[in-house]
């Protein structure tokens, strides 16, 4: 991972979302939340293979990446990454993903809790799941970063 | 299958447009993209977002087509946000109350689109 800088390190591990800046063919700029996972060395998206930002990458792979590990306000410092954006197909490396994903995301209590909460939209968000994963509608995008820097909220 | 939605209204979203947590502006610089962090304002269905300056300018002019995004949320029922896609006109008069450290413009929108997964639905499910 680009930097040695634990505070670069901290922003990464402790964010639960990021936001990718991308252009369109056109160069109309793009701004999307998405769930990731590192592995150290790069960041992993998946997203619909038909969205904006897989579309983008494959024209543009130039990315910029906000981090804000959940913490906002004036004081907050916000991670920027700059990356190169690549579509992996690789089953494993998708499999893998699969399981870093579901262990940040859903096999923890406040995860469990936000699921059970939500009981009534849970066969629709079964359905929509197996849909995504039977069609194999999504595409994993690998983030190489280049450069980061910590960038001081607005005040 | 009846696709599902989360998508939602704006209006069903004013609280977070009230008090958003965050708001991040994507905008061009040159022939790549940049994004950063802005303050953000919204008030009668106008949306205004205040940049850092840098040395005498901003990194955003007038006219640029921007996306702005207002989001929040951590678990999956909880996400929900708004993105706005527009052009910058300067703010005049600045919305009250608005830092004069920064520039503010407001963004005249071509498209806006919210979502709340905590709404998750199959399409029709509630009219809409």
């Amino acid at each position: 991972m680009v930097g040695d800088d634990p505070r670069v390190r901290e922003l990464l591990d402790r964010s639960m979302n990021m936001r990718v800046g991308t252009l369109s063919g056109g160069g109309v700029p793009h701004l999307t939340p998405l769930r990731f996972v590192h592995d150290g060395r790069a960041i992993y998206t998946l997203t619909r293979a038909a969205s904006p930002v897989a579309g983008h990458v494959a024209q543009r792979p130039g990315v910029v990446l906000l981090f804000d590990a959940e913490r906002t306000g004036p004081e907050a410092p916000v991670l920027r990454m700059r990356a190169q954006a690549t579509i992996r197909d690789e089953p494993d490396l998708r499999r893998w993903y699969e399981r870093r994903a579901a262990v940040k995301y859903f096999l923890r209590p406040t995860g469990i809790w936000n699921m059970l909460t939500h009981w009534r939209n849970l066969p629709t968000w079964l359905r929509r799941r197996r849909s995504a994963t039977a069609d194999d509608m999504m595409a994993l995008i690998e983030l190489v970063p280049e450069t980061a820097e910590l960038v001081a909220g607005p005040s | 299958m009846a696709p599902a939605t989360r998508r939602v209204e704006p209006d069903d979203v004013r609280d977070l447009l009230a008090a958003p947590p965050r708001a991040n502006l994507a905008f061009r610089r040159g022939d790549t993209v940049e994004a950063a962090p802005v303050a953000f304002r919204h008030d009668g269905g106008r949306y205004w977002v205040g940049v850092p300056r840098f040395g005498e300018g901003a990194p955003v002019g007038p006219g640029e087509v921007v996306k702005l995004v207002i989001d929040d949320g951590v678990w999956f029922f909880d996400l929900r946000g708004v993105w706005v896609r527009g052009r910058t006109v300067p703010a005049e008069p600045v919305p009250d109350g608005a830092p004069a450290s920064l520039v503010w413009y407001e963004i005249v929108p071509d498209k806006t689109v919210a979502w709340d997964y905590g709404t998750l639905r199959t399409v029709g499910d509630h009219g809409r």
